[in-house]
């Protein structure tokens, strides 16, 4: 199967989802904090380190998407918008 | 043994070419590339002029392509089977174990987190399903320890963030989290 998610993908669905980027709460991750408004929807680790290729296949999971989702989110054709609508199809955004 | 003239084969196919495009010209035929990855995409080609056509050629053909069959049929197999022993890999290098410790963070473990580590074919990927969290790591270890890390730095934030700040998902992982740790004073 191979690595999915690299750290590179990683810092870029961070920026396409305009997370908040927590450095100080973990020891060896940045943590993500995805907001609606002023609600925290979702929030995902981003391992320190200098290897852009480093994994991060856990970050679907996180943010309630499959792998393909997730990579098209840091490639581009997905964006913030279309990830929203996906969240609050699965009621993971309050009404 | 006939043989057939090969200029008329070659002919023909020249004037196909020909009706197909007014880009064909002396021997070279227009044909499909099917190497192409996007579609299929006609390019010009040198035409391969055949020596001589056999009598038997239609056995011949039948032959070649059961041989081609067979061939394919095996490469079939074997790609199936690589396919196979990859996911027994991956099955072999997926666990299920518990956290049964934060020592030496200042934080009371209620109770043992279950645990279950899975390989992805290059890395492991540590995941607590009941509050939907999870971590990378290049080894079995290194998921483990951040999945830990994880857990706590989501549990510490959380538990200083308001409710009314929790979206559905977060405010459920809290409550998991709550069940099995507790913040020491």
């Amino acid at each position: 199967m191979g690595r999915q998610i690299t750290r590179e993908l990683a810092d870029k669905i961070a920026s396409k989802l305009k997370a908040r980027i927590n450095t100080t709460v973990s020891k060896a991750h940045d943590i993500a904090q995805v907001y609606e408004g002023d609600v925290l929807v979702a929030s995902f680790g981003i391992r320190r380190g200098s290897q852009k290729d480093q994994g991060h296949d856990h970050i679907p999971g996180q943010i309630f998407v499959n792998a393909h989702f997730a990579k098209l989110l840091g490639q581009c054709p997905k964006s913030r918008a279309q990830w929203i609508a996906e969240m609050r199809t699965k009621g993971l955004l309050p009404d | 043994m006939t043989t057939k003239s090969a200029s008329q084969y070659s002919n023909r196919l020249s004037n196909v070419a020909d009706s197909r495009s007014e880009r064909s010209h002396g021997t070279s035929s227009l044909i499909p590339n099917f190497k192409s990855s996007d579609a299929c995409q006609w390019r010009m080609v040198e035409s391969v002029e055949p020596t001589e056509i056999v009598d038997n050629w239609e056995h011949r053909l039948r032959a070649a392509m059961t041989k081609l069959s067979s061939s394919l049929d095996e490469s079939m197999k074997q790609s199936r089977l690589t396919i196979l022993e990859n996911r027994v890999t991956q099955l072999e290098d997926s666990s299920s174990t518990i956290i049964a410790s934060f020592a030496p963070e200042r934080v009371k473990l209620l109770k043992a987190i279950p645990v279950s580590i899975r390989y992805t074919g290059d890395d492991f990927v540590a995941t607590f399903f009941d509050a939907t969290l999870s971590a990378s790591g290049d080894t079995h270890e290194e998921a483990f320890e951040n999945l830990k890390d994880i857990i706590l730095s989501i549990f510490q934030m959380f538990s200083e963030m308001h409710s009314d700040t929790l979206g559905p998902l977060p405010r459920r992982q809290l409550a998991v989290l709550s069940d099995f740790l507790q913040l020491d004073d």
